[in-house]
């Protein structure tokens, strides 16, 4: 009775033991797809957003190997995903991508992506991914949220959320006590122990773009470095700027799925702080492309219309109110700011036309194209009427009437109505400031001490420390 | 009827760390317990007593040897484990529950349930002389409530066979008689008990048999009546010198005692009373008492016992 | 039927034996204070904070302070009561008059099991309970990511129990197979760093490093791993419908369930020709 009752728990045991080992395995190879899995979503989407091959930046160059990568994977995965013609992998910016690039835009095919992960022909692939990342060859890896590893993160027992907790309350310790030059490593630290932390990327952006650098002065132009990096000349505050939105990016490649990222990097940092409208348009197009509160398409087509882009600002607002027809920006808000844009692409047209009649030397083509300019022209002007007395569009035509006033000669009446018109229209201020200077400078009339520094800071007073000789000169004002 | 409790050659030893520090906690144990009897099992603290009923009850398992329960030799089988009642020494009983609850738990561990198992309670809570007390927490219960509590659930499921390990340990004289009473109850109703005691005027009271057990070995066994039948003759003097004692000793009388001038003589077997008196009056002693002497299982003990221990520092 | 009505009864009566230990008692209230605190330290917070996203940012802060604080109280407690439930009875010698009654060892064990099963149940209920509520209140909807968090959290604890008990059943103090469960929780979270050593040991090719590779691989087949259900702190915070979290979620529970097995026949193997 002895024996065979052993003999049967320890076959019993062996049994069960073995189930568990090999229910381990199964854990195990899930656990390496999930890692391979967030790694192709964080990696496609740093190739469909921020890999600008034009502009080497720091980030670019270090996240080089996972690019690489992905196109290997992509290789190999061949046959397994989906066809998806070349024309829709097209990004706004020109940029080919690859189909699994492409694929990581929509959390519809994260199943996809997941099986694809798991599946048994990527095993060659996966193994090579899983040594390069425990390797660390590949940033954008989350190695260590599977291999608790030889590291300080098991000192928490997988409680690293909680760790980065404590540490953001040190974060936001180290702010209100003014130390902010302390702020950045713990930010850092915080996002590497959780790459899902959401509200740092938010906050930590927040407070090094704005209120780190609100203490700052402005660096004087010829003060500012070169960097290669950005492409630009940057001062103090503009540093802190990039940062945040190299920050803000990491959060976004970590977290595709959400739209608050891309939205502050879009909006706080690259329309308000970088008046860098075509990324604002980018980022803010990548937040409305994901599940988003009400309020940010209105964003995007606001950054839009300031880009230039004043179709697609109309045919998103015309969107909007489909959407949200109830809301107050969509019944009494984006109405106004069709018009607004319907304005604009008739000025726009007429510019264009106007352009042409420059260059026209025909008379009969001449005569053609000022009938056409005279048409637009009436229908911008029809446009800004009947918005009444809105700011914006008593600037527009106020605009009109000075430009008349130039054809007709009379500059001193059309600086006064340029003038007028700006103080009339918040958003023609710069516009309307820097054709007032213009003017003056054509015509030789005499420059305020302000106006005249203007000049300096345009013209040649963008050079910078460390600038490539073949730029130097050149006016950096991007609109 | 057969024995109820019958064990052939039952032998424990515990091995010990090293080899030679074995313990021999019981060796070659021939028992056997008859239907409707009291047997009382003695023996000094650690001489075997709990490890026998251990080993009877299946919480320990033999070294080697048999045992028979109820003529079944399936002893870990439930068919037989319903039918013994086990209270153990010292047993704890938590303090959150009711006494009936403790009771409820019990019967329900023996397949009792509703009205019935409602019904037994009622009659063992009686049976103990706690139906008074029955809602009350444990808590609240004295040792001698408890104790009483203990036995309830050894009756809980209407047991043939009894097992109590020092029942009356610990508690004051006027609880032991009231645990004592209910024991001679349970036999009148049939029921086997096997008692073990290391106090004897509490067995000595109402048990049938009797087997003391020292150091693992069992060295005596029977009726009170056969361990009981040794008779002595004590006469009690005054006014006896040494030299007079010194003569009387040869002829097989023994000093056993003095109280003041007052010399007890114990009269051997091969003398008789009158030959005794005789040599009293020859040596011109003044005869205070005689008596008969009966040997108390006290003495048994110690003489038992202190045999079995002369014998091991012979050895 | 028959078979299962001891383990029931046993089961209960340990249920409410356990439920009234000073040690679960202790922990778990400290535990809902805990909870129950980790609101007022974020509305502190709140005061301090500025910008658009402080709402969300102690939000996160109470789901973190929360799971994790189910996770230790409740690894605490489950040791504690694993540890002591059957060595107790041994020591206050209920255990004597249980088994002398019909039913065998397999029985009592399994409901001793059953019984610890359901206090560990009940203090995730009570703890998660509060939790839930206390997110429900401030985010308005409720969270039902956070109950596959306990429920995974549940499984985790399951193993840990399963192994406390079995090295519980060797032992005559509860001492010992607390000390045993709380290194068994340790040990088994420290796993997943022999996947390291697998990976990083026999490179040298000398015999030395590819016996401790070796032996490593052996452990890492052996030791259950508890790390595997650190997805109950990701899933929190992670928005619904994960496709890893979904795969993983059953895998898990699978994977509690074996291991709980093997404990359990651990335990049924050094308490079946126990001496007690």
């Amino acid at each position: 009775m002895k024996r065979p009752m052993n003999l049967i728990l320890a076959v019993l045991l062996l049994v069960a033991g073995t189930l568990g080992t090999l229910q381990g395995r199964h854990i195990d190879s899930i656990r390496e797809g999930q890692v391979f899995y967030e790694w192709i979503i964080a990696a496609g989407t740093h190739v469909r957003l921020f890999d600008d091959e034009k502009v080497r930046t720091k980030r670019t160059v270090e996240y080089a190997n996972d690019v690489a990568f992905l196109k290997e994977v992509e290789k190999a995965a061949t046959g397994l995903l989906p066809d998806v013609p070349r024309e829709e992998r097209v990004m706004d910016d020109g940029r080919t991508v690859g189909t699994l690039a492409y694929l990581t835009a929509s959390d519809e095919n994260y199943d996809l992506l997941f099986k694809l992960a798991r599946n048994g022909a990527l095993d060659g692939v996966r193994k090579d991914f899983l040594a390069r990342a425990r390797d660390q060859k590949l940033k954008l890896a989350q190695y260590e949220g599977y291999v608790s590893g030889a590291n300080i993160f098991n000192l928490f027992f997988g409680f690293r959320q909680l760790a980065a907790n404590f540490i953001w309350l040190e974060v936001d310790r180290l702010w209100h006590e003014g130390t902010v030059h302390l702020m950045v490593p713990l930010m850092e630290s915080c996002v590497l122990l959780d790459p899902h932390f959401i509200d740092a990327y938010l906050l930590g952006a927040w407070h090094v773009a704005y209120n780190v650098t609100a203490k700052l002065d402005d660096t004087p132009e010829n003060l500012k470095v070169w960097s290669d990096e950005y492409g630009t000349c940057v001062g103090e505050k503009e540093s802190f700027y990039y940062w945040a939105a190299e920050f803000l990016q990491s959060g976004i490649e970590h977290n595709p799925r959400n739209y608050k990222l891309p939205f502050d990097l879009g909006f706080a940092i690259y329309k308000n702080k970088l008046n860098d409208y075509p990324n604002a348009v980018a980022a803010l197009k990548t937040a409305v492309s994901v599940p988003h509160e009400v309020w940010v398409p209105r964003q995007l087509y606001i950054v839009e219309e300031l880009n230039g882009q004043f179709e697609e600002a109309r045919a998103g607002w015309i969107d909007y109110m489909k959407r949200y027809p109830n809301s107050a920006t969509g019944s009494s808000v984006a109405p106004r700011f069709v018009r607004r844009n319907e304005g604009r692409i008739a000025e726009k047209r007429m510019l264009e036309v106007l352009q042409a009649l420059d260059k026209a030397t025909d008379p009969d083509e001449r005569a053609k194209l000022q009938a056409e300019a005279d048409k637009y022209r009436a229908e911008a002007l029809k446009i800004w009427e009947s918005m009444g007395d809105e700011p914006y569009a008593v600037g527009r035509r106020l605009r009109m009437k000075a430009q008349d006033l130039i054809r007709e000669n009379k500059i001193r009446d059309a600086i006064g109505v340029l003038e007028k018109a700006r103080w009339e229209s918040n958003d023609f201020w710069d516009e309307g400031s820097e054709m007032i200077i213009r003017l003056k400078q054509k015509h030789g009339l005499n420059l305020s001490l302000s106006e005249k520094m203007w000049i300096l800071r345009q013209e040649g007073g963008t050079d910078c420390r460390g600038m490539p000789p073949e730029l130097r000169g050149r006016n950096k004002r991007r609109n | 009827m057969s024995s109820v409790i019958e064990t052939h050659g039952l032998t424990k030893v515990y091995e010990g760390a090293r080899r030679g520090q074995d313990v021999h906690a019981l060796t070659d144990l021939n028992l056997s317990v008859n239907p409707g009897e009291i047997f009382a099992y003695l023996g000094p603290n650690g001489s075997g007593k709990t490890t026998t009923i251990k080993m009877l009850l299946g919480l320990i398992f033999p070294t080697s040897g048999s045992i028979r329960i109820m003529g079944s030799d399936r002893i870990y089988s439930s068919a037989v484990k319903r039918e013994i009642g086990y209270l153990p020494e010292g047993a704890y009983y938590p303090d959150f529950l009711r006494g009936e609850e403790i009771l409820k738990f019990y019967g329900k561990l023996y397949g009792l349930t509703g009205a019935k198992l409602n019904r037994r309670v009622d009659e063992v809570m009686e049976q103990v002389g706690m139906g008074h007390a029955r809602k009350r927490m444990m808590r609240g219960y004295s040792k001698g409530m408890r104790q009483r509590i203990g036995l309830a659930q050894a009756l809980i499921s209407d047991p043939q066979l009894l097992i109590l390990d020092e029942p009356t340990t610990g508690l004051d004289p006027i609880a032991r008689k009231e645990i004592r009473d209910i024991l001679s109850v349970l036999r009148d109703q049939g029921k086997t008990l096997l008692i073990s005691s290391h106090e004897l005027l509490e067995v000595e009271l109402i048990s049938d048999r009797v087997g003391i057990l020292f150091e693992g070995v069992l060295q005596t066994l029977g009726t009170i009546d056969e361990l009981l039948t040794d008779r002595d003759l004590n006469i009690e003097v005054r006014g006896i010198d040494d030299s007079a004692l010194a003569r009387l000793a040869e002829k097989g009388m023994v000093k056993e005692d003095k109280v003041g001038d007052v010399v007890t003589l114990r009269v051997a077997e091969s003398l008789s009373a009158y030959d005794a008196l005789e040599l009293c009056k020859a040596e011109k002693l003044t005869l205070v008492r005689v008596a008969p002497r009966r040997e108390s299982l006290e003495d048994v003990f110690v003489r038992v016992v202190g045999a079995a221990e002369a014998k091991r520092s012979n050895a | 039927m028959d078979f299962l009505r001891g383990p029931i009864c046993i089961g209960v009566y340990t249920w409410r034996e356990g439920i009234r230990k000073r040690s679960y008692i202790g922990f778990l209230i400290l535990s809902l204070l805990v909870i129950f605190g980790a609101s007022f330290i974020t509305s502190f917070m709140n005061q301090r904070m500025v910008g658009e996203a402080q709402t969300d940012i102690d939000l996160k802060l109470i789901k973190d302070i929360c799971v994790t604080t189910i996770s230790i109280f409740g690894m605490l407690i489950t040791v504690f009561i694993s540890a002591s439930m059957v060595p107790n009875e041994m020591e206050n010698k209920v255990v004597y008059s249980v088994l002398s009654k019909p039913l065998n060892r397999f029985q009592y064990l399994l409901g001793k099991f059953m019984g610890i099963q359901a206090i560990i149940l009940l203090n995730l209920l009570l703890m998660g309970g509060l939790f839930f509520v206390a997110l429900y209140l401030r985010q308005g909807i409720p969270p039902t990511l956070l109950l596959w968090s306990i429920l995974l959290t549940y499984f985790e604890f399951l193993i840990v129990s399963a192994f406390t008990f079995a090295i519980s059943c060797t032992s005559t103090s509860a001492v010992l197979p607390t000390i045993a469960g709380l290194f068994i929780y340790i040990t088994c979270n420290l796993t997943q760093y022999l996947k390291d050593v697998i990976e990083r040991a026999g490179q040298t090719g000398e015999k030395l490093d590819e016996l401790i590779g070796g032996l490593a691989r052996v452990l890492y087949n052996v030791l259950p791993n508890l790390q595997y259900f650190s997805l109950k702190t990701q899933i929190v915070n992670s928005p619904p419908n994960d496709p890893p979290a979904d795969v993983l979620i059953p895998n898990l529970i699978i994977y509690g369930l074996v291991y709980a097995m093997v404990g359990f026949i651990l335990a049924y193997w050094v308490f079946r020709r126990k001496e007690l």
